[in-house]
């Protein structure tokens, strides 16, 4: 037989008390809510009733429901949920069948096994919800999720205290005890899960995972056709953020490349050879710049060109561009260094592609044959282009749609348009006059933050320019500028305010309304800069890790990483160990105690002033009076005070107004 | 019946054992670092693997947030260690005094719990068959519990080793201790009451009395009267009680000079027969304030009567030899 094996099962059988069901519901129902959002509706009002029902009758102590019945309904609703999650991804479906399982569980949850199970369910769910947001609000939301739960564990494993002398009062402290605690150990977990998130090696993903789809996320495209990045304008959602390690690139030359067109098919602008030329080393010291990704449906990632190193495993193009090495379905953060001078070159083949140009467009050609007739040099070529649009062109968003001939039809006919139509005439029209010329596709300026020093680049600040080989070197031009040079320098912000196309997505735009007001505008930029804080040293410390550590610690070995390592933690622990160890007076009262250390704070003046041991604190108090003669009204007033709270403890009106001479008293000490 | 023990069963067996034995037994210990164990419950096991899967979830989807839930509950793991060692160190197990029972009831082994300069939110205390019991103490106070179990012999019943165990605040560390307090209790032999009259003692006969009868004649029912505190429970007329009248006890007339004698070496029956039935006849004596005295092999008690005297002889009954063995041969005490 073995000892106390069945005491040990009986321990297990017993119904946890109440007070530790509650927090566990509560801890539940915390767990569910942002999960909540991403449910089907009717699996959401589901589970909030199933919710709701175990919470009356906890409360009201509701008979259970028939075993029949619980089964039905966990067969129904975890089958529905099952065929339900299939079209979304794994993860997403994962956790909302826990979810769901989870309130199911509670419904018919009995044993403190029953309640582990609940609880270890919501660590789980706490940390896949991160999955799906990662924001600040997420961020705080996860840490009061992980109190409850702990709370509801503390619970779970107390005691309720008996034989109190004030039981209304024993009461009341207890049922924010478990939180209490669960505060205290967060508080004294704090130090060491920092080192661990400071040190703890980032590896890469053990495995590849599709985390949710891609639709719907804006970004540029692969390819482009004039009046496209029209649908990025509409948007002000974060694109990059940039931070400079020196001074910030001067504004204008802040020109990000995200991607350059080599062949056009008379309306589209696509990448064609584009093949990864190397790929990036690892990089040392920290770059000139580092880049904060938004997630987005290509893997292009946005550099001042050209590069020459960066962020480990990134890959670098011919034609000075970076991508990713997969698909951007999270926050992205690279380090990048510019070339500062180096010799450019073209081999014959690239040439000879950056000069195809297809069939039609009669009249651009005829104009190109005109020019060069009257031998004009390539650079003469290029000034009468721009001195075209400078003349008889406009800038808008909402051009005339182009048909047939796109580039005759926008440069001899419309006459007007956005980046995208100028740079696309511009690079056939470059072409055509044998000057070999890509679309450069990315984005112009950012909005600076001076309270984090970073640049914010948003959707609408897509771009497109060209660049032409001229001189045995890329040459930028930007058409754009020529036609709306305030575009370049102010931003498309301030350029279009009036255009209907702008922002249209987003009636009720928080840049609309701060047009009126000035607060509001620093208020967001304060809100950003803290967020982009969020973004840099938390959620995309993985690339900040290394530079950090090195800055720190200079070359770290083996036994210098695992010192690091022990050191704070037998630190820590030892610490906690002597303060939850060490020997404390006992005081059989909050009153005693409080006179003890008043005792201690006069008596720092005057140890004249301590007060004896067989001193009633009436006594006490009138010796103070004495010798503080300007603190007599306060001191005589908290010793009455006391003096009736200490005889009569159950009244919680005594209590708090002793309470309010002593913090009187403290105030005048 | 061969009962097969899993390993875990065995080393906790031989855990236990060598716990035990590393301290000497006392009426008082006091819970410190030489004497506690500490170790992950299942539950902080299953805590630990939800852990890792977090860990491998951060990895995979590099996840920094989903890093810090993986390090903050890692964390309170090690912290809840010193929390959980803390609860236990410094408690104070004292033994109670133990009423004595009869056979079939249950015994309270009593244990007084001294907490010391901080708060134990929850202590659980167990012994072997017993149910546990738990309790929370206020720092610097105290707390009795009494673990109950049957009484399934006469004569000395150990309680045996003492469990300590908390397993606050968050239930994945379990902290423990082994005490082998010495904690008895003294079991009274069951009642039984005879089927036939309990036989004259010689001793009486010699006496030339009518001893040992327990006909109605000698105890006359005299009537009742209001119960007081230190009445029998066996005089308590319970059929009055039931019908609503009150608690009322049966009083008798007692013939003075009357005195009987449970004497073994006449009483028929085997040995545990013989003292059941001694022990029901020694009750009802008392219950009828009879002076009654006793002769047991060798061990003799004067007739007499009262509490004291009654307590006395049930101890004799209770320690006479032959309980360990509890053979059913039948020959005299």
């Amino acid at each position: 037989m073995s000892l106390f094996a069945h005491q040990r099962s009986e321990s297990k059988s017993a119904l946890p008390a109440l007070s530790a069901r509650r927090w566990l519901l509560f801890s539940t129902v915390l767990c569910m809510l942002p999960q909540a959002l991403n449910m089907p509706v009717w699996m959401s009002v589901v589970s909030g009733v199933l919710l709701v029902y175990v919470g009356l009758r906890l409360n009201r102590g509701l008979a259970e429901p028939p075993r029949l019945l619980k089964v039905l309904a966990v067969l129904v609703i975890l089958a529905t949920a099952a065929l339900s999650v299939l079209d979304r991804s794994m993860l997403l479906g994962l956790v909302i069948l826990l979810v769901m399982a989870n309130t199911l569980k509670l419904l018919e949850f009995r044993t403190l096994r029953d309640a582990w199970v609940i609880a270890l369910v919501n660590c789980f769910i706490i940390a896949a919800a991160y999955l799906f947001s990662t924001s600040m609000l997420a961020g705080a939301y996860g840490v009061v999720s992980i109190i409850v739960l702990l709370a509801s564990l503390v619970a779970l494993h107390s005691e309720v205290q008996s034989g109190a002398i004030n039981e209304v009062a024993a009461a009341q402290s207890l049922r924010w005890q478990p939180v209490k605690t669960a505060g205290l150990l967060l508080l004294q977990a704090l130090p060491l899960a920092a080192l661990m998130f400071l040190v703890f090696p980032r590896i890469g993903p053990l495995w590849s995972l599709e985390l949710g789809s891609t639709a719907g996320r804006t970004g540029l495209s692969d390819s482009m056709a004039p009046g496209e990045i029209s649908n990025l304008l509409r948007s002000d959602e974060m694109a990059f953020r940039v931070s400079f390690s020196g001074e910030p690139v001067a504004e204008p030359e802040r020109y990000w490349r995200a991607m350059t067109f080599d062949s056009f098919d008379g309306q589209r602008w696509r990448i064609d050879a584009a093949q990864s030329q190397s790929q990036l080393s690892g990089i040392s010291s920290s770059g000139d710049y580092q880049v904060i990704a938004e997630p987005a449906t290509s893997s292009w990632l946005i550099a001042l060109t050209p590069v020459r190193t960066g962020t480990q495993g990134l890959k670098l193009f011919a034609d000075g561009t970076v991508r990713a090495p997969e698909p951007l379905q999270q926050r992205f953060t690279y380090n990048l260094a510019s070339e500062v001078d180096t010799k450019e070159s073209l081999s014959k083949e690239a040439y000879r592609r950056y000069l195809q140009v297809p069939a039609g467009n009669p009249r651009a050609r005829a104009l190109i044959d005109q020019w060069l007739a009257q031998g004009l040099t390539k650079s003469q070529i290029v000034k009468a282009i721009l001195q075209q649009y400078q003349q008889r062109f406009s800038y808008t968003l909402s051009p005339a749609r182009l048909q047939g001939d796109r580039v005759d039809e926008f440069f001899f006919s419309t006459r007007e348009g956005f980046c995208e139509h100028f740079a696309s005439a511009t690079g056939l029209m470059l072409r055509m006059a044998g000057i070999p010329t890509r679309v450069v596709g990315g984005y112009l300026g950012g909005e600076w933050n001076p309270y984090s020093q970073y640049l914010l680049i948003r959707q609408y600040d897509a771009h497109a320019w060209v660049e032409a080989w001229m001189d045995g070197r890329w040459q930028r031009i930007d058409p754009t500028a020529a036609v709306a040079p305030e575009r370049v320098r102010d931003g498309v912000e301030n350029l279009l305010q009036q255009s209907p196309g702008y922002l249209a997505n987003q009636p009720l735009n928080i840049l609309n309304l701060e047009r009126q007001f000035a607060l509001l505008a620093e208020l967001r930029l304060r809100y950003q800069s803290l967020n982009y804080n969020w973004h840099r040293w938390v959620l995309g410390y993985d690339s900040q890790q290394e530079d950090l550590l090195q800055d720190w610690l200079g070359n770290l070995n083996y036994l210098k990483s695992v010192l690091l390592i022990l050191l704070p933690v037998t630190v820590v622990l030892l610490f906690i160990g002597w303060w939850l160890l060490r020997a404390r007076p006992l005081y059989r009262d909050q009153i005693s105690l409080d006179t003890e250390r008043l005792s201690d704070r006069v008596s720092r003046q005057d140890p004249n002033l301590a007060r004896s041991s067989d001193e009633t604190l009436q006594q006490y108090s009138q010796r103070l009076c004495q010798a503080l003669p300007e603190l007599s009204e306060v001191l005589s007033g908290w010793s009455d005070a006391a003096g009736k709270a200490q005889y009569d403890v159950s009244s919680n009106a005594n209590m708090k107004h002793y309470k309010r001479s002593l913090r009187k008293l403290r105030r005048r000490l | 019946m061969a009962r097969r023990f899993s390993l875990a069963d065995r080393l906790a067996r031989r855990m236990r054992r060598w716990a035990i034995a590393r301290h000497e037994s006392g009426q008082k210990i006091e819970l410190t670092q030489r004497v506690i164990y500490i170790f992950p419950t299942w539950a902080g096991f299953a805590y630990l693997g939800v852990n890792l899967l977090i860990l491998l979830l951060a990895i995979n989807y590099q996840n920094n947030l989903a890093y810090a839930v993986c390090f903050m509950l890692g964390a309170v793991f090690l912290i809840s260690i010193l929390h959980t060692y803390a609860t236990l160190s410094g408690v104070v197990v004292e033994t109670g005094r133990c009423e004595p029972v009869f056979v079939g009831e249950d015994i309270g082994f009593s244990y007084q719990l001294k907490a010391a300069d901080r708060q134990v939110n929850q202590i659980t205390l167990a012994i072997h068959d017993a149910d546990l019991r738990s309790v929370a103490i206020a720092a610097g106070g105290s707390a009795i519990l009494t673990l109950y179990r049957p009484a399934l012999q006469r004569g000395w019943d150990e309680a045996g080793a003492l469990y300590i165990e908390t397993r606050y605040p968050l239930g994945l560390i379990r902290a423990w201790s082994w005490a082998s307090l010495q904690n008895k209790c003294l079991v009274y032999p069951k009642p039984v009451q005879a089927k036939r009259p309990p036989p004259l003692s010689p001793a009486a006969a010699e006496g030339s009395r009518p001893v040992g009868s327990r006909q109605s004649g000698t105890d006359a029912f005299q009537g009742l009267d209001d119960y007081q505190v230190g009445d029998s429970l066996s005089r308590i007329a319970w059929k009055k009680l039931a019908s609503g009248q009150g608690l009322k006890v049966r009083s008798y007339t007692t013939e003075q000079g009357q005195e009987y004698w449970l004497d073994a070496n006449v009483w028929p029956g085997s040995r545990e027969v013989k003292i059941s039935e001694m022990t029901w006849q020694a009750l009802q004596y008392h219950a009828q304030d009879q002076t009654y005295g006793l002769r047991l092999g060798g061990a003799d008690l004067a007739p007499a009567k009262g509490r004291g005297h009654l307590d006395a002889v049930l101890k004799q009954l209770a320690l006479s030899p032959g309980a360990a063995s509890q053979s059913e041969d039948g020959g005299p005490l």
